[in-house]
């Protein structure tokens, strides 16, 4: 069956038509299968939380801060990233602090993570309570700081005060503050900004350690990642440099544009570097200006020569083929439509499936940005997509992806290993350390070898166990 | 750029206060924003002709309920141009018993400064008319910096007036001792008991330590203004009023005397120094 | 000498009520979990999901998703769109679970649930626990509450029966298992389980609860609350009340002969306990732990009330540490009092903190300086540069993955226990760096 004759398919078009559907507000319906993000709370404090001796003060009950510390902090951090335990305050407001407000308390907070932690910034993030109650964090910010050694800044982040994207623009946007005026301007150094490399879930180092090492060659100095484990010294001096880049255009461009219009910093603004045209842009971006063409031809040209099998064998492979790519929380959309734009320029003919309208509006910027650049992706999304309730979702779009799968000529799928078509499965999930990084030139070396390990294994059995385990064993 | 945020007690006659003085500002070539900040969102009707205009929180609900969010709002949406030229926004907030109307201002400001609306339309004077009393944390909003910093109470000679003047005095000492905000004066909406007023007014001024700024009378001109759903400068632009309306002006223009309030912590103090006006009214 | 922590500028170990009502909720079965939040606070209901041990495949929660909008304008009409979408859910009960927000703005859940219960044929229970209420062992309590009132009812008692309350107010990171021992060791003495306040429990189990003749209260952080109410307004009889929970030889021979008394079990029970001692002995006699080696090296118990009282003797007699710091996430009087009656008992005197935040762990490890602690990960990290050979991970969060369900209650308790503590032991033996390289 062809694709358009499925009752399943809500969606068939571009990304452009989806985007405009979307703007409209025609995709976005308040129900509760619309995925639910992180809220505004969640990545104002996983920015914040990329920056060094910096005690993050939580103007709310202990819920707040607990499910984020729990997960970027404690654990994620110490056991996987080698950050040590940094701390985490909270006012813990109570019953009482809500009624009669919370500011006392919350100048004492300060005072006492100061005297604890000997923190180079203190951040107060408000959440539900104290952003409905009123409570003014930005006074009481610029109150504490005549008490305290650190810096002391406030953050309006109430979860319900803003979505996923406002939450790391007004992070972004607040660090701008620490940022004082150059001295000097320091030749042929940059910051990469956009990245929360510290203690958050989502990033990998792996894609990190890939472009420093490509930067480093073309001769490019790096004054800071922000916020990526940098320093608030760092963060001053951000000024001193001649270019920022983004490190992801999504988290990335709020403070790229915002530095520019404000400090008149020029920014380099691409895409990931996600296979060899992606990587060439992102790195002649930043050379060009930077007087470093030559050097960085150079490194474009020898490491492409390195990688050049696997060039090779990714336009054999996937040329005339359709790639099926779909936007899983790993690797995330803004990496799944650069990848779709890698299938294309390997001749592939790139399907984005299940994009949650959702997503499309969070990353509005982005997207829009992609769409600019070419990547206009055919895009379907399906009913289950839709759907109340996880387990019923991915039970059904696992069904209508096996289905739209078959109806493809020579499709490929791009995803994760979480899904069963009857075709080879490419396994791009950012979970497995094995074939990290994504970014660069290693990065194709590594796609080109899931690739292969996905098409010369087609063949083999799947797991029923972790099938069973996710779509339960009556789906066969 | 002026900021000035008019309290009072509910019913005292801020938003014709407000209002009057805006268009009085305008008439004098001055570029006045007003912003009303109370759920009823009827701040600026007699600037609009008597019509209510849109309120910034309907608009971002209806950007909402469309998928859409605050990105989406523009200042076309929200800021409404008079004939005359006065910019009018009003915040608006939810329906009576519902909701939180704090929280409302507090949004609708943000808007209001996330879109730059005083640098976009070169706003020389905004005027914040606030909801009666500062009853939580978000209607201290217009306020707080970046917003007004020169705070005008307007009573009568009533005496719950000068009661809730007193007590919104109190949050603006609380406010004033943080940043810059201050109290700039007291301006007294005559209930008629002209004798009382000039005498109980000023006094009560000077012990919350800031001045008295103007007298205005009541009078039918202003009210049949107020039905009219005209400014006074307009609609009765010969009448003493309106002369009193520019007078008032001009003195908020040329005023930038901002004090931390002393109020009067004990009620027995207050209710002492209404009587002894009282009495010394009567006795004349 | 006793702490407390301040709390102005706390950095938590425990979570908000919140958390806690949407552990409590998701041990229903058959049910579902809306929580009347904004997107973020859902997290906690998918953490509580977790911390229950739910199936994806069975249990679903939804949110209302509050923005800026529902917080200025109320949210009750959003709410009651909401209840009517779980109609396509195959439940018995909806739980309704309102946070920080729409508590302050005013929503009133109770009449928004009354309103839509005639609209669905699952029942509605409101439980109103927003963050700022209190802690998750507060909100524990919120939910039992809220439980009881709307659905308990007087019943007959029936003979030799209990009800189980909080199993899940544990740090244990696999707490059922603890749950499964206690429901395996009643039903050995003739016992039956009423209700357990919850975990996997039916919705009728709740209705049912009054008839039990006796409650085990399974923690010591959460729950006195119920207990009392169910006692106070049923009659139902506390059981082992003034006993710390059975971890350990002590522990677990005071608790079984408690409840080998109550129902006239003492046979039984004291075959369980001499079972159980001689399965211990005899695996520990082939296997040799090296727990034996520990003689009173001065030991740190940083753990919810639950865990860490009972093992304050398990430590002391098992393997004859000296507990030198007591820190307890909870601070409840009835546990500290639990903790002060074995403190005075074993002649111990530490330093006790109730009520810990990981700020107030690492400065009183900094003052005591054991060199073995029994906690979580975050212990690990927070003992950094201190000299702590030796992290036991016995409660959440721990680096350990755990497929299985292990008990910490009763004799393979100890063994777990034990287990934990080897591995720990042969981590610290293990050492790369001091090697030569071999010639492969």
């Amino acid at each position: 069956m062809e694709p358009d004759e499925r009752d399943d398919i809500v969606f068939h078009g571009t990304l452009q038509q989806l985007v405009e559907k979307v703007e409209r507000g025609e995709m976005v319906p308040k129900l509760q299968a619309s995925h639910a993000p992180m809220c505004k709370f969640f990545t104002s404090f996983y920015v914040i939380s990329g920056i060094r001796h910096v005690v993050p003060l939580v103007h709310g009950p202990t819920g707040c801060p607990l499910w984020v510390s729990d997960i970027v902090r404690t654990r994620e951090c110490c056991e996987f990233r080698g950050v040590p335990l940094e701390p985490t305050a909270c006012t813990s407001l109570d019953e009482t602090n809500v009624i009669y407000g919370g500011e006392g308390k919350l100048l004492e907070a300060v005072k006492e993570a100061d005297e604890r932690y000997h923190p180079d910034l203190i951040v107060i993030l408000s959440c539900c309570c104290s952003g409905i109650i009123g409570d003014d964090v930005e006074s009481v910010a610029r109150e504490a700081e005549k008490f305290v050694h650190a810096r002391v800044l406030a953050l309006r982040s109430e979860g319900f005060g803003g979505d996923f994207r406002s939450g790391y623009e007004d992070a972004f946007e607040l660090i701008m503050d620490l940022m004082e005026p150059p001295k000097t301007i320091r030749k042929r150094t940059i910051n990469l900004i956009g990245a929360r490399m510290g203690p958050s879930l989502t990033e990998f180092s792996d894609d990190l350690d890939e472009i420093t090492k490509l930067l480093h060659e073309v001769g490019v100095k790096i004054n800071a990642v922000i916020a990526g484990g940098c320093t608030v010294e760092e963060i001053r001096r951000a000024r001193e440099v001649e270019l920022n880049a983004s490190w992801c255009y999504d988290w990335g461009q709020k403070l790229g544009d915002a530095m520019e219009a404000r400090f008149g910093i020029p920014y380099s603004r691409t895409g990931q570097p996600y296979g060899l045209k992606a990587t060439e842009e992102w790195l002649m971006g930043i050379a060009r200006p930077l007087g470093l063409e030559k050097e960085a031809e150079r490194v474009i040209r020898e490491e492409t020569e390195r990688i050049r099998p696997d060039l090779d064998y990714l336009q054999r492979t996937l040329e005339g083929k359709t790639a099926i790519i779909e936007i899983s929380e790993f690797p995330g959309p803004i990496r799944a439509l650069s990848l779709a734009r890698m299938a294309e320029e390997c001749g592939a003919h790139p399907v984005v499936i299940n994009v949650h309208p959702y997503t499309i509006k969070e990353r509005m910027p982005s997207i829009k940005f992609l769409l600019e650049t070419g990547v206009n992706p055919e895009v379907i999304l399906t009913k289950g997509l839709f759907r109340l309730g996880s387990f019923r979702s991915s039970r059904e779009t696992e069904r209508e992806l096996e289905g739209i799968v078959s109806s493809f000529d020579d499709p490929i799928f791009f995803g994760n290993a979480a899904r069963y078509p009857g075709c080879p499965v490419v396994n791009l999930t950012l979970l497995n350390p094995v074939y990290l990084p994504h970014y660069g030139f290693r990065g194709i070396h590594n796609i080109a070898a899931l690739l292969r390990q996905a098409m010369e294994n087609q063949r083999l059995p799947r797991s029923t166990l972790f099938r069973g385990m996710l779509y339960g064993n009556e789906t066969s | 750029m002026k900021q000035i945020a008019i309290y009072g007690k509910g019913g005292i006659g801020k938003s014709t206060i407000a209002s009057n003085i805006s268009a009085a500002l305008n008439e004098q070539g001055v570029n006045v924003m007003q912003v009303g900040c109370d759920p009823k969102r009827d701040s600026t009707r007699i600037l609009a002709g008597g019509h209510l205009i849109p309120a910034v929180l309907e608009i971002y609900r209806d950007k909402l309920r469309h998928g859409q969010d605050a990105h989406a709002i523009s200042l076309e949406d929200i800021v409404f141009k008079t004939p005359s030229g006065i910019y009018c926004v009003e915040a608006g907030g939810p329906e009576p018993g519902i909701g939180c109307a704090g929280r409302g201002v507090l949004t609708a400001l943000q808007i209001l400064k996330d879109l730059k609306a005083f640098e976009t339309y070169a706003i020389d004077v905004a005027i914040y008319d606030v909801l009666g009393d500062v009853v939580c944390g978000g209607f201290a909003m217009p306020i707080r910096e970046g917003f007004a910093s020169e705070i005008y109470l307007v009573c009568s000679g009533g005496f719950m007036s000068i009661y809730a003047a007193n007590n919104i005095a109190r949050a603006v000492q609380r406010l004033a001792r943080r940043g810059d905000t201050g109290l700039s004066g007291i301006i007294c909406n005559s209930n008629g008991d002209d004798a009382l007023e000039r005498a109980v007014v000023p006094v009560f001024a000077q012990r919350l330590g800031t001045s008295f700024v103007e007298f205005v009378p009541r009078s039918s001109v202003i009210q049949a203004c107020e039905l009219e759903g005209r400014a006074v400068v307009e609609h009765a632009p010969q009448s003493d009023e309106a002369a009193i309306f520019r007078d008032l002006a001009r003195k908020v223009m040329e005023n930038d005397v901002k004090v931390i309030p002393t109020p009067v912590e004990e009620l027995p103090e207050l209710e002492e120094l209404y009587r002894k006006n009282l009495v010394k009214v009567e006795a004349v | 000498m006793r702490t407390m922590p301040t709390d102005a500028c706390l950095d938590p170990y425990v979570r908000c009520a919140l958390s806690g009502a949407a552990q409590t909720a998701l041990g229903v079965s058959d049910s579902a979990v809306l929580a009347h939040a904004p997107q973020g606070c859902n997290y906690l209901v998918d953490g509580a999901f977790s911390w229950q041990d739910c199936d994806y495949a069975q249990t679903t929660t939804l949110c209302t998703k509050l923005c800026e909008d529902e917080i200025v304008h109320g949210g009750e009409e959003l709410l009651a769109r909401t209840i009517l979408e779980a109609k396509e859910l195959d439940i018995s009960a909806l739980f309704v679970l309102s946070a920080c927000g729409p508590e302050i703005v005013g929503d009133d859940i109770v009449a928004v649930c009354e309103d839509m219960q005639p609209k669905v044929d699952f029942k509605i229970i409101p439980i109103e626990c927003a963050g700022f209420r209190g802690s998750q062992y507060d909100g524990i309590d919120l939910a039992l509450d809220a439980m009881l009132r709307t659905l308990a009812e007087t019943r007959p008692t029936i003979p030799n029966s209990v009800c189980l309350v909080a199993p899940h107010a544990n740090a244990n990171p696999t707490w059922m298992a603890d749950l499964a021992w206690v429901k395996d060791v009643l039903s050995r003495l003739g016992v039956q389980v009423v209700a357990t306040l919850t975990h996997a429990t039916p919705l009728s189990d709740l209705a049912d609860v009054a008839a039990a003749e006796g409650v085990l209260q399974l923690s010591h952080d959460a729950g006195y609350r119920a207990v009392a109410y169910l006692a106070d307004t049923f009659g139902v009889e506390p059981l082992c009340a003034e006993l710390p929970l059975p971890i350990g030889m002590t522990n677990a021979r005071r608790w079984l002969t408690s409840l080998g008394e109550r129902f006239d079990a003492e046979p039984i029970a004291e075959n369980m306990i001499a079972d159980g001692e001689r399965m211990v002995t005899e695996t520990c006699r082939r296997r040799w732990p090296m727990a034996r080696f520990f003689y009173r090296t001065p030991a740190a118990i940083v753990a919810d009330a639950t865990i860490g009282i009972p093992l304050v003797r398990f430590a002391t007699e098992e393997m004859e540490l000296t507990p030198a710091l007591v820190a307890l996430r909870s601070a409840n009087l009835d546990a500290e009092r639990l903790l002060e009656r074995e403190l005075n008992e074993l002649g111990l005197a530490p330093q006790v903190v109730c009520g810990t935040d990981v700020y107030t762990t690492r400065r009183s490890l900094e003052a005591v300086r054991p060199r073995v602690v029994f906690g979580s990960t975050i212990e690990r990290h927070a003992s950094e540069g201190l000299d702590v050979p030796y992290i036991f991970e016995v409660v959440r969060p721990v680096r350990q993955f755990r497929l299985l369900n292990r008990e910490y209650f009763g004799y393979r308790g100890i063994l777990n226990l034990l287990e934990c503590i080897q591995n720990e032991w042969s981590d610290r033996w293990r050492s790369t760096q001091r090697r030569y390289a071999a010639r492969w």
